[in-house]
Formats: C-alpha cells, sequence, structure tokens
C-alpha cells in the first residue's frame, strides 16, 4: 500500500500549516495565501497519477 | 484479514492526522483523506481482481453469457467511485455537491443497466405476444 504518499501529504499539510500561520503572524497575508496555494497544488500534482491509476484500474476491472 | 485490518489502520492513522492538519490547513486534510481512500482501494485491487476472476469463471461454468453480467460489474464500479467521492464532498462540507454525485451516479448505473432493462422488457412482450 502507498503509505508513504500519506504521510508525505501529512507532512505538507504541517509545514504549510505552521508556515501560513508564521506569515499571517509577520503580517503577509498574502504570501500566507500563496502558500497554501502552492501547497494544494503540490500535493493535487502528486496525486493525480494516483487517482488516474485508480479510474484505470476500476475500468479494467468492472469491464468498462 | 491481515488486509482489512492494513486497511483499517492506515484510514485510521490518517484520520488521525487529518484532525491535527485540519486546524492550520484544511485543504490538506482533506487531501489527506482522497490519498487514503485512494491508496486504500489500490490496495484492495488483487483481491478484486481474484473475485472478479471467481466470477468470471462461475458464469461461464453455469453458462449464462457474460455481457448480461457485464451491467452488473459496471454497476459495482459506479458505486464504488461514488460513495468514495460523495463521501469526500460531505467531508468538504460541500453537502450539494455530494447530492450531486449520488444522482450522477444513480443516472449512470442506470444507464449502464439499460441493455439489461432492455432484455428483459424484450422478453415481457414476446411472452405477452
Amino acid at each position: 500500500m502507498d503509505v508513504d504518499l500519506i504521510f508525505r501529504i501529512a507532512a505538507i499539510g504541517i509545514l504549510v500549516a505552521v508556515l501560513n500561520q508564521l506569515l499571517v503572524r509577520s503580517g503577509r497575508e498574502e504570501q500566507a495565501m500563496m502558500t497554501t496555494l502552492a501547497g494544494l497544488v503540490v500535493v493535487l500534482m502528486m496525486m493525480v497519477r494516483q487517482i488516474s491509476e485508480l479510474f484505470q484500474l476500476i475500468k479494467t476491472l468492472f469491464g468498462f | 484479514m491481515g488486509q482489512v485490518m492494513q486497511i483499517t489502520l492506515v484510514c485510521v492513522v490518517t484520520a488521525l492526522l487529518a484532525a491535527a492538519v485540519r486546524k492550520g490547513a484544511p485543504e490538506a486534510a482533506l487531501l489527506l483523506g482522497l490519498a487514503a481512500a485512494v491508496a486504500a482501494l489500490l490496495a484492495l485491487s488483487e483481491s478484486l481482481r481474484s473475485l472478479m476472476d471467481f466470477f468470471a469463471e462461475l458464469t461461464a461454468r453455469a453458462g449464462v453469457p457474460n455481457e448480461l453480467f457485464i451491467p452488473l460489474y459496471k454497476t459495482v464500479g459506479i458505486a464504488l467511485v461514488v460513495k468514495v467521492g460523495s463521501g469526500l464532498c460531505k467531508d468538504a462540507g460541500a453537502a450539494a455537491l455530494a447530492s450531486a454525485v449520488e444522482i450522477a451516479g444513480a443516472v449512470c448505473a442506470l444507464l449502464a443497466a439499460l441493455p439489461l432493462l432492455q432484455k428483459a422488457m424484450d422478453v415481457l412482450l414476446e411472452l405477452m405476444g
């Protein structure tokens, strides 16, 4: 099972949360927003392949 | 048996991680849920494949044409995807989107079962003369 991916995403989430807090506290709200967005995009890029693999599996398995 | 324990553990640990992350970055918590769901379903692929092989053998031995069972398999696949997808939408707090996903799943499942319904209707019409 791809447990590594889950932990990686959790780590990115924690990192983004901490950075977000730091940037918000220092008064740079828009940079905090950018950080959040960047984290989101990075994680989504990591997940796209897995999701497509899952859909491919379901397609082949259930005869679509 | 080991697999179900494994998947349960992974899902519970992911839920814990998501709860930890949710306060700081709610979208990361959601992505975490999505990742765990995908990983769990991908981990199930081998078991699912052997199950489907068994069903294929069963239908082949029973002499039932395989195309009668294809709509059934398709419906199961649609249900799998829709259940997880609507659950994720609900997790994100978008109940309306979850309902839309469920309705789309119902429509597509009916569409997949349409050949079967057509055949049943044909048999019925034949019986009625």
